[in-house]
Formats: structure tokens, C-alpha cells, sequence
């Protein structure tokens, strides 16, 4: 088949402003910084931000310190939210900047990343050589999305492996529409360019069914 | 670069997020034709593959425990921090103390040399901030009870004052005149004058904003000092913006400079007061705006517009359009036979259009694409047979072919 569908990892087109959808009572206890609303709204959103986090640090940070990170500058905020934006919305935002701000530090660049033992289901493939086949090439594909920068990494990342729309991305990262599509533009390039000079993962071109 | 392969690089990129119909074959055709592009896409194709195998989620573990610190860290100051927010936190405490440890020798040497310093009239400053809102002289009623020196101002809640009060509210120092009602949002850090007047001077160097609202005007504060009435401002110092409380949100505001006044009624007028031309669109436009709703995945609006064309529709060409957006939709909505028939309907009542065309080799894609080999190839073949150098030709001997080689891929 030539036409494909891409592989998703979720997809989330909500990008309706305005808090219509969001319990208007919990979001004022949590501006008031009330525990089990805190609880009620962050456990609601935990795995969207867990994706975007995923996503966005790749393999190489650590997602629950992530995570963590993300709820505790979410509660030092909350009483600024205006509810202009989806909670949700509001909550990605921070975490793209948690990330990226981890991306950017020094301490993150000193560190190689190191392989997720977890990352590949067992049963998806059947014997151990190919396991560790797939693990060294995410390797290499989380090495050529880091050289990209956190500002490219996260707008391609999101827009083509996570198949959000631009504007939605746009609205996570704060930046324009067009400096998103050309920060998705040139990290495609890049990446590909990086992509078929590596001999790990130049043969996915050829695994690729056409 | 070419132009086409620079288009198809965009239809790549927005793969993940859903093509049309009618994206999805320009895509198709493109990379039938040019291998770079072909090269490209299946490169890509097997990056989003390869990344899809990670692990997107935390455990459920893993999920609560992040939970439990963040609200513990956060709802219960300095309980726990996370290692990150730890290392920080261990440089800023260093850098503090060198800092405290320079001012007392910088300030102890200038004290040795300078006279003891003159108390300032200027509004509260940073280090003379006010622990919170609260009432500097005079009276606020709020609730029936009188609020006197000192006493702290209450957030959202409305208060006036009959013989004139001042305030300390945020950054600003405020001259409540006699017979005034205001109300003050600590958050926002703005002032609703319900009634009366108020001189208001704001602290300009901690750069924060500060908004005054009447029924009439917003004035927005960039550091200065200056009087509000219900519908006018004067400024004696630095600059605000004012702009029509009835204005859009995206109206640029006014700015007024020092020793100006500007009352609401010499401010331009709200764009929302003026009378929009009653607008009629035409089929083709109601059509081309479907089009972008389909290719946005608004369903529903997409929908709604054909529906809204329907009447308006003059000619064949306009009806083939409109079908074949129509199909779009259930073939977006994943209701494929339905989609297929829609297809077929405009191939077999329109067979002299364009439209019959790509119609006819869509309804074949969506066979094949759902393991109907027999009737992909049927329609294929009559594909063929019908538009032997039509624009999906290639690719449908291509189709073909393979699924004369391999009926079930």
C-alpha cells in the first residue's frame, strides 16, 4: 500500500479555547491551591502530560522527575490562571517548558542517554537479537533528535511522530504558526539528512512497506 | 528543490495528523514519481515507526508517586523538592549569601562616607512594599462595616468611601476621593471604579502591571501617576494606555503621555458598534470552505457548510464537488462503505468531469484498502480502461499489479 498511516502515539485535536470544558468549580479551588482538586485535575491529565513529556525529553530524562517538576510549578501558577486556555492546554504548556528547560541545562547535556530496557515491549518481538536491534536504533534516533535542539525536536516531534496539528503545537511551544512550520520544516530535513547517513537506520527506509 | 516536492514534504509532515482524500492522492502521486521524495517519505515513515516503540506512559506507580510529591512540595511548602529543583535551589541559596555578604561591605563603606538618607514622598518601592493591601489614612465601607488605618483591604469585594481614603494596593498608592465605590482583584492587579474618582501613583520600577477599569474606559499602567474618572483620564507623569472598555480585545489602546486628559468620548469608537454588511457567499465559496474544514478534520462544520451549499448549487461541477466532499466526510468519519458509494455516485452521474475521475480512483483505494482485492480490482481495471492517461494512472496499474501478485497484503 502506498499510501501509509503513521504510526501515532495518540492523537489530540481539542484545541478549542475557553474552559467550557473543564469543571469551572474545580478550577477555582485550585487557583485557591485546594488539595484534592489539585489531585482531581493533575490525575485527570497525568497521562496527557506524561505523552507530551515522553515525547518531548525522549528517553534520555528521567519522565516522573519530569512530571513532578511539571505539577509543582502547575500548583505555584495556578492562581495566575486566568482560564483563558483548557487546563489541559494550560498544563502541556509547562510541561513543553519543564522539558525543554532540561533539554537546554548543562547537566542534561553532559549525560549520554542511556538505554530504556522498558521501552520495547517483549512481546512484540520475538527473540532478544532483535530487541536489542530496535534499542539501538531508538539510541540513535534519540541522539539525532537531541542535535536537533529543543525548539526543532519538540514542534517535529509533536506535529509529525505525535501527529498533533500545528496550530496545537504552536499553542504548547508559545510560538507562532510560522516559525512552527519552520521549525517542523528543517528538522525534517535535518533529521532525515542524519538518518541516511547512519547505518542503523538508513535500513529503515527499506523496512518501511511501501 | 522543486515546488512539488516541497508541497509533498508539507503533506509528509502533516501525515500523523490526518490528510483529505484529495491530499492523500496528490501525496500518493507525487512519490509514485519522484524517488527522492519516495526515499524521504519511507525513511520517515520508519523514524515514526521506530519511535512509536517507545514507551509513552509511567506506570500507574510511577504516575501516583509523582502526583504525591509535587502536591506535598507544593501545597505544603519546602516538604520535599524535587533533586532537580534541590541543586537549584542549594546555588541560589550561595549566590544569595555572596550577594548579602557584598552589600554589607558595600554598604557599610558608603555609609562611612555618606549622610544618613532623606525619607522619600514616592509611592511604595520594593524594598518598602507593604506586606499586603490596606487602607494607608481615612475610611472604606465595606459591608456596613468601616475599615480604618492599617486595616487590610479585602480582595473582590466592593468597598467606598465617603469622605475620601487612601490605599496601598500592589506597587500603586491610591487617592480615593470623596463618594467613590471601587472594588480591587489582587491577582489581576486591577481596580474596578464602580463610581467617583481616584488619583492613582504607581510604582514604575518593578515593572508589573496595573489596570484600572470604569464602566467606560481600561487603563492600562505603565508606571506613572495619573486620575481616573468613570470617563476620563488625566496623566500628571510617565505614560498609560486607555482604550473604550466596548473595544475588541485585538484594538490597539491609546497611549497618552504626561499632562494629557482624554475623556471615553473622545476615544475612537468600538469596531463592534459598527454595522457588518449582511455577507453572501456563493456555492463555490461555501465549497472551497469545506474543503478546509475537511482538511482541518472539522467534521461537523464541514458538514454544515455543504448543507448550507446544497441550495446554491448552479451546475454539475458544483454537485460533483459537493459529493465528493460529502464522501470525504464519511470517509474521515470512518464510515467507508458509505464513503465508497458517495464515490461511485459521482463517477456514474458525472462521468464527463474531473471529478468522476479522482472519485472513481478513490473509491478503488478505499476497496483495496480495506481487503475488497476482488472489487479494488474491478474498479481499478475500469479505472484504466476509462482514463488510460488520466492523473491517477501510474498509480493504478501500480495498485493493480500488486494486487494481481499479492491479492491479500
Amino acid at each position: 500500500m502506498l499510501l501509509m498511516t503513521f504510526p501515532t502515539m495518540g492523537r489530540v485535536v481539542n484545541l478549542h479555547p475557553g474552559p467550557e470544558q473543564d469543571d469551572l468549580e474545580m478550577i477555582e479551588a485550585c487557583r485557591r491551591g485546594e488539595r484534592p482538586a489539585l489531585e482531581r485535575a493533575f490525575r485527570t491529565h497525568a497521562p496527557y502530560l506524561e505523552r507530551v513529556l515522553w515525547r518531548v525529553a525522549g528517553r534520555s530524562l528521567d519522565v516522573e522527575d519530569l512530571l513532578q517538576s511539571t505539577l509543582m510549578a502547575a500548583i505555584e501558577a495556578f492562581p495566575g490562571f486566568r482560564g483563558e486556555a483548557q487546563v489541559r492546554t494550560w498544563l502541556a504548556r509547562i510541561a513543553v517548558r519543564t522539558a525543554q528547560d532540561r533539554l537546554r541545562s548543562a547537566s542534561h547535556r553532559r549525560r549520554a542517554p542511556l538505554p530504556d530496557l522498558e521501552a520495547v515491549g517483549a512481546s512484540d518481538h520475538a527473540n532478544a537479537e532483535h530487541e536489542l536491534d530496535v534499542r539501538k536504533k531508538l539510541e540513535r534516533l534519540e541522539l539525532h533528535l537531541t542535535a536537533l535542539g529543543p525548539k526543532k525536536r519538540t514542534a517535529f516531534v509533536l506535529h509529525v511522530f505525535e501527529g498533533m496539528p500545528l496550530e496545537e503545537v504552536a499553542a504548547l511551544t508559545g510560538a507562532g504558526l510560522a516559525a512552527t512550520k519552520s521549525r517542523v520544516f528543517w528538522a525534517r530535513r535535518e533529521l532525515l539528512k542524519r538518518a541516511a547517513r547512519d547505518p542503523w537506520l538508513r535500513e529503515l527506509a527499506q523496512g518501511a512497506k511501501p | 528543490m522543486k515546488l512539488a516536492c516541497l508541497h509533498a514534504g508539507r503533506l509528509l509532515e502533516r501525515r500523523g495528523s490526518g490528510l483529505s482524500s484529495a491530499e492523500g492522492l496528490t501525496l500518493e502521486e507525487h512519490l509514485a514519481g519522484c524517488t527522492t521524495c519516495r526515499a524521504d517519505a519511507n525513511l520517515l515513515h520508519g523514524l515514526a515507526r521506530l519511535s512509536a516503540q517507545t514507551r509513552a506512559s509511567l506506570s500507574e506507580t510511577g504516575r501516583q508517586r509523582a502526583i504525591a510529591r509535587a502536591l506535598a512540595a507544593g501545597t505544603e511548602p519546602r516538604k520535599r523538592l524535587s533533586p532537580q529543583r534541590a541543586r537549584r535551589g542549594g546555588l541560589l541559596l550561595t549566590a544569595a549569601v555572596a550577594a548579602s555578604v557584598c552589600a554589607w561591605v558595600v554598604t557599610r563603606e558608603y555609609r562611612s562616607v555618606s549622610p544618613a538618607p532623606v525619607a522619600s514622598s514616592q509611592p511604595a518601592s520594593r524594598s518598602e512594599a507593604p506586606p499586603s493591601d490596606h487602607v494607608l489614612s481615612g475610611q472604606i465601607e465595606v459591608a456596613g462595616s468601616a475599615l480604618g488605618t492599617g486595616e487590610l483591604v479585602r480582595d473582590r469585594v466592593q468597598w467606598r468611601t465617603a469622605n475620601g481614603a487612601s490605599l496601598a494596593l500592589a506597587h500603586a498608592r491610591v487617592e480615593l476621593r470623596a463618594d467613590s465605590e471601587a472594588s480591587w482583584d489582587a491577582q489581576a492587579r486591577s481596580l474596578n471604579l464602580v463610581h467617583g474618582s481616584a488619583l492613582f501613583d504607581v510604582d514604575p520600577t518593578l515593572h508589573q502591571s496595573f489596570e484600572v477599569q470604569t464602566s467606560k474606559l481600561i487603563v492600562m499602567v505603565l508606571g506613572t501617576r495619573f486620575e481616573v474618572t468613570e470617563s476620563s483620564v488625566r496623566v500628571l507623569r510617565g505614560r498609560v494606555s486607555v482604550k473604550p472598555k466596548a473595544s475588541p480585545q485585538d484594538e490597539a489602546p491609546l497611549l497618552l503621555a504626561a499632562d494629557s486628559e482624554r475623556s471615553a468620548f473622545e476615544l475612537p469608537p468600538p469596531a463592534a458598534d459598527k454595522p457588518e454588511p449582511a455577507k453572501r457567499h456563493s456555492a463555490g465559496e461555501l465549497l472551497e470552505r469545506a474543503r478546509a474544514q475537511l482538511a482541518g478534520r472539522q467534521l461537523a462544520q464541514a458538514r454544515k457548510t455543504l448543507r448550507l451549499a446544497g441550495p446554491l448549487l448552479q451546475d454539475d461541477a458544483e454537485r460533483a464537488q459537493a459529493l465528493s466532499l460529502k464522501a470525504e466526510c464519511e470517509q474521515q468519519a470512518h464510515r467507508f462503505n458509505r464513503a465508497r458509494d458517495g464515490y461511485l455516485r459521482v463517477a456514474h452521474r458525472f462521468p464527463g468531469l474531473p471529478a468522476a475521475e479522482t472519485a472513481l480512483f478513490a473509491a478503488a483505494r478505499i476497496e483495496a484498502d480495506h481487503g475488497q482485492a476482488a472489487r479494488a480490482k474491478e474498479l481499478l481495471s475500469d479505472y484504466l480502461a476509462k482514463y488510460p492517461h488520466g492523473s491517477f494512472t501510474r498509480e493504478a496499474a501500480l495498485r493493480l499489479r500488486r494486487l494481481d501478485t499479492d491479492p491479500q497484503p
